[in-house]
């Protein structure tokens, strides 16, 4: 497992990795965090924080776990026993699938 | 107290079981209008102010008032129904009925509305029959009232919604800044899903907007749910199994690049 304060090597072995934050607590939290959420409509690790419960837990359906497809990103948001980690990657032409088994393992290895 | 568009849905909503009977409607000034329900779906409503199902007929397909009237001196001679006979006729086809029908029923909703609606009391009967390809969900009918007054129409953004979720979904079309349900699905949609279903939709949006041609998906244990944008509309299906989740997410992340849907000026 990686720390949280080890996000920034996880970015970096993440191939098309833009950001990697970690929430925790109520309300939720940024605890830690490398990279942005490379999205003009997602400005900020704030901004996801907010919505993330809303997304996670009050939908519809309770979810685990939330992709965000945008024009040239994808954000996973995954629920975990102890907070919530969210992962962006740039899309190739690999496509949104490759992207996305990228995007769970990295977060996979995000816990405290 | 008058009740508005979305307090009268809320109030049909409610029909006591098996829901099959007639609300009677009194609004202001002593009128009075009818909402036709059979096992809670919305079958017709009249309303004495509103426009007559046969000058729509007339003013849609041309079937003139003196045919339309043999067909009804026919139909009460033989007991036949009124739309069976005009397609048995050749006046009409199925599907101009069923879209007429629709229509009237909800001009004549809307008609109550504007006139005041004071009073709902429920008749329960036992009477059966329509077609099901003619009648309409509650939620529909609320979603197409709502259309209709903005200017839009109501079967083709009905129909808009049907190609990401292909009848097997439940689902809305939501307008961002009227915050409004403009589409209901096929898919039976009860009135609380569609008022919740919007409220969290519009508290999504409004904390992290979803850029127009963007989805997002979430999938649980019972399924999922899949949020897509195109301009000013916000589309949410809801799968209530894994697989329909895996179908409904594949035909939006296919379509979206060029999926269509009528906008409100």
């Amino acid at each position: 497992m990686t720390a949280p304060l080890d996000l920034d090597r996880l970015r970096r072995a993440t191939p098309h990795c833009a950001g990697i934050a970690w929430f925790a607590g109520t309300p939720l939290c940024l605890v830690a965090s490398s990279g942005t959420p490379e999205a003009a409509e997602w400005p900020s690790w704030d901004a996801v924080g907010k919505v993330a419960p809303s997304l996670l837990r009050d939908g519809p359906v309770a979810s685990p776990e939330v992709l965000l497809r945008l024009p040239a990103a994808m954000l996973l948001l995954a629920e975990r026993p102890t907070g919530v980690v969210v992962i962006v990657l740039g899309l190739t032409k690999a496509g949104i699938g490759v992207a996305l088994v990228q995007a769970r393992m990295a977060a996979a290895q995000v816990s405290p | 107290m008058k009740l508005g568009l979305f307090a009268l849905f809320a109030r049909l909503a409610e029909p006591p079981g098996p829901g099959t009977g007639a609300w009677r409607i009194r609004t202001e000034a002593g009128r009075e209008g009818l909402v036709l329900m059979e096992a809670g779906r919305v079958c017709w409503a009249n309303h004495d102010l509103g426009g007559s199902l046969s000058d729509e007929i007339e003013r849609r397909y041309g079937v003139s008032h003196t045919t339309i009237d043999e067909v009804i001196r026919s139909c009460r001679e033989t007991g036949r129904p009124f739309g069976a006979s005009l397609i048995e006729n050749g006046h009409i086809t199925q599907a101009q009925l069923t879209s007429v029908l629709r229509e009237h029923t909800c001009r004549s909703i809307l008609s109550l509305v504007r006139s005041g609606v004071r009073e709902c009391e429920w008749v329960p009967h036992q009477g059966a029959g329509y077609a099901p390809e003619t009648t309409l969900s509650l939620t529909q009918a609320a979603c197409r009232c709502v259309a209709l007054v903005k200017g839009l129409g109501a079967e083709a953004i009905e129909g808009s919604l049907e190609t990401m979720l292909s009848g097997e979904t439940a689902g809305m079309l939501i307008h961002v800044d009227s915050r409004l349900p403009f589409a209901a699905s096929v898919v039976a949609l009860t009135w609380p899903q569609l008022r919740s279903w919007l409220t969290w939709t519009l508290r999504v949006d409004s904390l992290c907007r979803l850029p127009s041609r963007g989805y997002l998906t979430g999938r649980g244990q019972d399924g999922g749910w899949v949020m897509w944008r195109v301009d000013s509309m916000i589309g949410l299906a809801v799968s209530t199994s894994e697989e329909v989740q895996r179908r409904l997410l594949l035909r939006v992340a296919s379509a979206l690049a060029d999926w269509a849907v009528e906008q409100p000026p």
